[in-house]
């Protein structure tokens, strides 16, 4: 059967490889018969512009008018040789095969000989062009000298000159006549061909000259004459000059002679070019049979295949048929022991696990053996459920008790927490009435400064005042000054009044005496009585002096007084300013110091935000811990449900497993 | 003396030395004078001759009594400078200016009285020319002879030698 079966795919295979084998050479043979028939195409065209190359090379040699046609021709000559090295992309044909290749190298190998030799011709045109104007002057000017010079002998010939001069001017006129047509042939003009005319013109001129004395001096006859004679002479010239510029022609000459001295290489090198791209298809490997071939060899396997695989089906029909019949006993035998194995386990599931499964019958050995080792296995796994269901039950019975032991632990933790939590509302509440202290504190510091300010003013104006005190003492001592020096004039004056009394009272003493002395006696008396009043007036005066001097002493003892009271009062004033400047400054300490009061309070309000803040974040956390303590408590009875739970499951497991007995 | 026989209208002068309140008849003084506050000390002389000076056309000697007496002076009575005495010198003697420590009053001969001069002290260079101590108008005078002080010879003798 299996053989059968790989014998069909193999064969598909084959029939598969020869049909695409058969696909494949078809399509390369297409493919290389177009590739051929452009190669072909490309080498005939390089050989025959070639070979019009060479051919036009040496007319384009001296006739520019082919230079165009020369350019072209090695154009197209360069565009095959292109063609054939890179193939058309365009139309997917490829480059030429190496074989082909190598013929095209050497052709191109004689190619690139010529080739400069070529484009010398090409680039030689403006020459090429002055030689053939120069030419067409040539021709020009000898067809004149011709036409005048046979006028000349037309007019020689109606004239009686002597028949010697006569055939001796028709024979120069003739070799005239030779010279011209060698110019105007329409061959090949070369150098060779431009002497000889030239020295035919020089003879005829010579001749003329020799002839010259002996003609006759008709005017009808001369004028041509002279004429024909400058025109042969400008052509003389002219020859010389167009074999001067055929010089230049005659550089290609050489190039040309190069390029049709490669004639035959180059002939044969495009042959076997072109041989070489004739021969291509014996060349390649797939022709034309092998494609006949390999289409044939697909047809014939088709058909083998195809007869291989119909016997092959009716074969295999008639063994599945056999098969069935097999089949169809063996299953009645099989559902046979199956039910028997199937009552059995029944009674193992009513509970009778130590009932052993038949294990004799074939079809159900297998299982009845591992069902009777699983029995075996369940049995044991019964037991340990039991122990485990008592050992549930008494862990049940331990997490029942951690259970309380959790619940009363909450217990506990709520009081402390509750106790923590009072702790820091008393807290919190210390620190509220800290911060009230504080602003009050901050408050009675602001109150401080102002009142510092306005003192610090107050004492200001104090100092102010104290000096203006000290300047009215100040004038005060100077007035008082002043007043005692009016007192020491005043005691000057009393001095003069007193010098007054004592001059009077002297005066008297002398008027006196002066009384004494007069003998008339009432003239005396006169005298003693003037004396008398003097001397009254004098101790008046005296007397007066005296009480001057008292009031004076007591005005001056009081004077003094005063200044020594001012200077006293100045000595206060001095210590009242050192007292006020001292108070200032005590005051400006005490506004600084306040002002401190005042940071110090600020800064003791942030701190208590700050501890404000902190003891609420204290709050939260605890709150957070209480909460965290009703989760804990909540698992832990959540734990308690779950063990319950599990224990009653296991009860149910264990009501469960009861039926099944070893029994 | 012819002071005391015509006692009834005479006139007396006072004036006093050191603490002596001492009179004098007025007829034998000239005249009575500030001294003068140029007084230039003649060399030679004795301390107590305080210079000459004039009276009218006269050049007179200065007599500083006091010192001439050797009397104390108290210096807390001041630097005055007293009053000076033209007094009537007798023949051979010349007129001389005393200097004394003041000029009090002029005295009627009848107003003076008596009195018991053992209780009466005097400076000693003072008691060769008194004649008598009495009282009037409430003090105790010494009646001086002064043409008898200025002849004294000590008076007389100014020069050192």
């Amino acid at each position: 059967m299996s053989n059968n079966s790989s014998i069909v795919s193999l064969a598909t295979i084959m029939v598969l490889l020869s049909g695409g084998a058969a696909g494949y050479t078809g399509y390369q043979f297409l493919k290389n018969n177009t590739q051929q028939g452009f190669l072909l195409k490309a080498s005939y065209q390089a050989q025959t512009s070639a070979m019009q190359a060479i051919y036009l090379a040496e007319r384009a040699a001296t006739d520019s008018s082919y230079n165009s046609d020369m350019a072209n021709l090695e154009n197209v000559v360069e565009k095959a040789f292109a063609a054939l090295r890179n193939g058309d992309p365009v139309r997917g044909i490829e480059p030429a095969p190496p074989v082909v290749l190598a013929n095209l190298e050497s052709l191109q190998k004689v190619w690139a000989e010529i080739s400069p030799s070529i484009s010398q011709i090409v680039s030689q045109r403006t020459v090429t062009d002055q030689y053939s104007r120069t030419l067409a002057d040539t021709q020009r000017t000898a067809a004149e000298a011709l036409k005048a010079a046979k006028e000349a002998r037309a007019s020689l010939e109606a004239s009686s000159a002597g028949p010697q001069i006569k055939g001796q001017l028709s024979k120069a006129v003739s070799s005239l006549e030779e010279g011209q047509q060698a110019l105007s042939s329409d061959g090949a003009i070369n150098s060779d061909t431009l002497r000889a005319a030239a020295s035919a013109f020089s003879q005829y001129v010579t001749t003329l000259a020799r002839l010259g004395p002996s003609l006759p001096k008709d005017q009808d006859f001369m004028t041509p004459l002279v004429k024909s004679y400058r025109e042969a002479e400008s052509v003389v010239r002219l020859v010389q000059k167009t074999i001067d510029n055929a010089s230049g022609v005659s550089e290609n000459i050489p190039h040309a002679k190069t390029i049709w001295n490669v004639r035959d290489r180059v002939s044969s090198s495009a042959a076997s070019l072109i041989g070489s791209v004739e021969a291509l298809p014996d060349s390649r490997p797939m022709g034309i049979t092998i494609v006949a071939g390999l289409g044939g060899l697909t047809l014939l396997l088709s058909i083998i295949s195809m007869l291989m695989m119909r016997s092959i089906t009716s074969s295999r029909t008639e063994s599945i048929e056999t098969q069935g019949r097999h089949q169809e006993v063996s299953i009645s035998t099989r559902s046979k022991h199956l039910k028997l194995l199937l009552d059995e386990i029944e009674l193992v599931g009513q509970g009778k696990l130590n009932t052993r499964l038949t294990e004799d019958n074939e079809a159900t050995r297998d299982i009845a053996k591992g069902l009777n080792k699983t029995f075996g296995n369940f049995a044991t796994i019964l037991d340990e459920v039991k122990e485990t269901i008592i050992g549930l039950s008494a862990a049940t019975e331990q997490t029942l008790i951690t259970e309380q032991n959790v619940a009363q632990n909450r217990g506990e933790q709520d009081k402390a927490i509750e106790h923590i939590s009072q702790l820091f509302g008393d807290l919190s509440q210390f620190i509220n009435q800290i911060e009230d202290m504080t602003l009050e504190t901050q408050q009675i510091s602001d109150d401080m400064v102002q009142k510092v300010a306005s003192g610090e003013s107050s004492v200001t104006q104090v100092h102010d005042n104290i000096l203006e005190l000290q300047q009215q003492t100040l004038s005060i001592q100077h007035r008082s000054k002043h007043m005692i020096e009016s007192f020491q004039v005043l005691e000057t004056i009393a001095q003069v009044v007193a010098e007054v009394a004592s001059r009077a009272a002297m005066l008297s003493f002398n008027a006196n005496l002066m009384a004494d002395e007069l003998q008339d006696k009432g003239q005396s008396i006169r005298i003693a009585n003037a004396a008398k009043a003097m001397s009254r007036l004098s101790e008046e005066t005296k007397d007066a002096v005296v009480q001057i001097n008292v009031q004076l002493k007591t005005m001056n003892d009081a004077a003094r007084e005063n200044q020594s009271a001012v200077d006293r009062a100045q000595r206060e004033t001095d210590k009242l300013r050192d007292r006020s400047n001292v108070a200032q400054d005590a005051l400006k300490d005490i506004k600084d110091l306040a002002g401190n009061l005042t940071l110090g309070a600020q800064r003791a309000t942030e701190d208590t935000k700050e501890l404000k803040a902190k003891s609420s974040d204290v709050g939260d956390l605890v709150d957070s811990v209480n909460q965290y303590s009703a989760d804990n408590s909540a698992a832990s009875e959540q734990t308690a449900v779950a063990i319950k739970n599990v224990n009653r499951q296991a009860q149910d497991l264990q009501s469960t497993i009861a039926q099944f007995s070893k029994d | 003396m012819n002071s005391l026989k015509q006692k009834g209208g005479m006139h007396f002068a006072g004036y006093r030395i050191g603490e002596t309140y001492c009179l004098s008849p007025s007829t034998s003084i000239i005249a009575v004078d500030q001294v003068p506050k140029l007084l230039n000390q003649i060399p030679g002389t004795k301390p107590w001759l305080m210079g000459a000076g004039r009276l009218g056309r006269q050049l007179l000697p200065f007599v500083n009594i006091s010192r001439f007496l050797n009397i104390y002076r108290d210096p807390a009575l001041g630097n005055e400078a007293g009053a000076a005495l033209f007094v009537k010198g007798g023949e051979g003697v010349g007129n001389v200016a005393l200097v004394v420590d003041e000029i009090c009053e002029f005295l009627l001969a009848s107003e003076l009285r008596d009195c018991d001069q053992s209780e009466f002290m005097i400076p000693p260079g003072l008691g060769k020319s008194m004649r008598k101590a009495v009282t009037a108008r409430g003090r105790t005078w010494a009646l001086i002879d002064l043409p008898a002080l200025i002849a004294d010879d000590k008076l007389q003798n100014v020069d050192l030698t």
